[in-house]
């Protein structure tokens, strides 16, 4: 099968720091793939490159066999951890930017998404609180028919009671063929979606596995997994 | 999609903007019709009050509309929005070139505003009489007419104006190319990039100066109408010059890509 993402000896550095150590990285398509890491460990970084937010310092990113370029940005929907809509900007108005720069954009569902998660669609982003431009984005980003989803802390903001309606959301808007990467610190909430899981730390990937698997060879939750591979603790 | 771009980039330069643009028709206009009875004293005092209103909003126009296209530019392209900017199926020279538009258009519009505001505020055929009497007497001495004088120090400002604007986006660009402190070194880069413009443009008036064999001119009141012409002519070319080279260097260390905080 086709990789639809690689990381061929992928390194980012600033200066002296590194940030991103020699990444090596299949993802093939039709996966939900859980990015999981402390903070600071390299997941937005590793969503950066990929969406051009980062230049690479060492080794190639490849979306469907080819460097990421205009191509590949019409076929990936990212949402990131910030809110990037001016304060002024209404939903009206963003959905406008959305359907007028991304072919694959779908108007009507995004407005359904909207108006499930009772957002107003005359609202402007200044009246909002983070948690609302969070949604707004979520729908605009799950409105596109794209073949990758990555979705930085998509929960980071909500409510507990939100979640896992963002999460039902999540998994009953993204396509049939298309892949998702998620990163979130909430590794329990999202453990149950998952096809696969990497485990990032301090630039390095620790494990890249299928979910089910994992969970079978250790007994565990990822969660738990996760916990003790990160932080040396057996149990909780 | 560059049209696209442009017109998302006026929205939000327009924004804030167009209220200084209203204000100062409106004010011009107060001060105008104030200046009609300025024989009252009473009148007079309004009429110089709204005009020096005005004079502060003809300011703010001005510092505005070079904070707003180099803001736009920062925020854009490396503030927050840019989470948008980056991810939009477009090419970074699209990207740029709809800034080195929309950024003209705002330059023209501020241009327009305030000559229109100008224009309220003093047209009269008398006024207009003294103007060019004014004019004609400062170009009395060469051998030009004041209309051509005017489009020469219009072209010159103009293209300064586009050289300061290239100036301060290769500033932006090359200032976060660094780790820390990239706001200070986009500043230092703009200043330094100006100053040197400055300079260099010093410089070429001399060697041209020189090679008319008038360099004493330069630096005296007496100056022939062929150095005149030569120097506004030059600084035209010169601008324009260094709004080419800072676009290419802009494009160039642009399309390297960039790191958004």
């Amino acid at each position: 099968m086709t990789n639809l993402l690689e990381f061929k000896n992928v390194c980012k550095n600033f200066g002296e720091k590194q940030i991103l150590k020699n990444i090596n990285l299949e993802i093939k398509p039709n996966k939900i793939i859980g990015v999981i890491g402390q903070n600071g460990s390299g997941k937005t970084s590793m969503f950066k490159l990929i969406n051009d937010l980062f230049t690479i310092s060492s080794g190639e990113i490849l979306f469907l066999g080819k460097p990421i370029s205009v191509e590949s940005k019409k076929q990936i929907s990212y949402l990131p951890e910030r809110t990037y809509f001016d304060k002024n900007t209404t939903v009206l108005e963003a959905l406008k930017i959305f359907e007028t720069f991304y072919e694959d954009f779908d108007r009507q569902k995004a407005e359904r998404l909207l108006k499930d998660l009772d957002l107003d669609i005359n609202s402007s982003m200044e009246k909002m609180s983070k948690g609302m431009k969070e949604k707004v984005q979520l729908v605009l980003v799950m409105s596109r028919h794209a073949k990758l989803y990555i979705l930085d802390e998509p929960l980071g903001g909500v409510d507990p009671a939100t979640r896992d309606y963002i999460l039902d959301t999540i998994l009953k808007n993204f396509e049939d063929d298309s892949t998702l990467l998620i990163s979130t610190h909430m590794i329990a909430d999202i453990e149950r979606i998952l096809d696969e899981v990497i485990i990032i730390d301090k630039g390095e990937i620790l494990l890249h596995e299928n979910a089910d698997e994992l969970r079978q060879r250790e007994n565990k939750s990822i969660d738990e997994y996760f916990r003790g591979l990160v932080y040396g603790k057996k149990s909780y | 999609m560059e049209k696209n771009l442009i017109k998302y980039d006026l929205k939000k330069m327009f924004n804030i903007l167009i209220i200084f643009y209203i204000l100062s028709i409106i004010l011009g206009g107060i001060a105008r019709i104030f200046a009609i009875f300025d024989n009252i004293t009473f009148f007079n005092i309004l009429k110089i009050i709204f005009a020096s209103l005005n004079y502060a909003v003809w300011g703010n126009i001005i510092v505005h509309t070079f904070v707003q296209i180099i803001m736009r530019f920062n925020k854009n392209f490396y503030g927050d929005e840019s989470y948008l900017t980056h991810t939009l199926p477009v090419t970074k020279i699209q990207l740029l070139i709809s800034k080195y538009i929309s950024s003209l258009i705002v330059v023209l519009s501020s241009i327009l505003v305030l000559l229109l505001s100008v224009f309220i505020m003093f047209y009269s055929k008398e006024n207009m009489v003294n103007l060019k009497a004014m004019l004609d007497a400062s170009v009395s001495g060469f051998n030009i007419s004041a209309t051509t004088f005017v489009i020469l120090i219009a072209i010159t400002l103009f293209t300064q104006i586009c050289a300061i604007i290239s100036m301060s986006f290769a500033g932006v660009v090359i200032g976060k190319r660094f780790n820390i402190k990239k706001n200070i070194k986009s500043l230092i880069f703009i200043f330094a990039f100006y100053i040197s413009s400055i300079i260099l443009t010093l410089i070429f008036a001399i060697l041209m100066a020189m090679c008319m064999g008038n360099v004493g001119m330069l630096f005296s009141n007496e100056i022939s109408s062929s150095l005149l012409i030569g120097l506004l002519i030059l600084a035209i070319v010169c601008y324009v010059l260094y709004a080419i080279i800072f676009f290419f260097i802009t494009k160039w260390q642009f399309e390297k890509g960039v790191n958004v905080d």
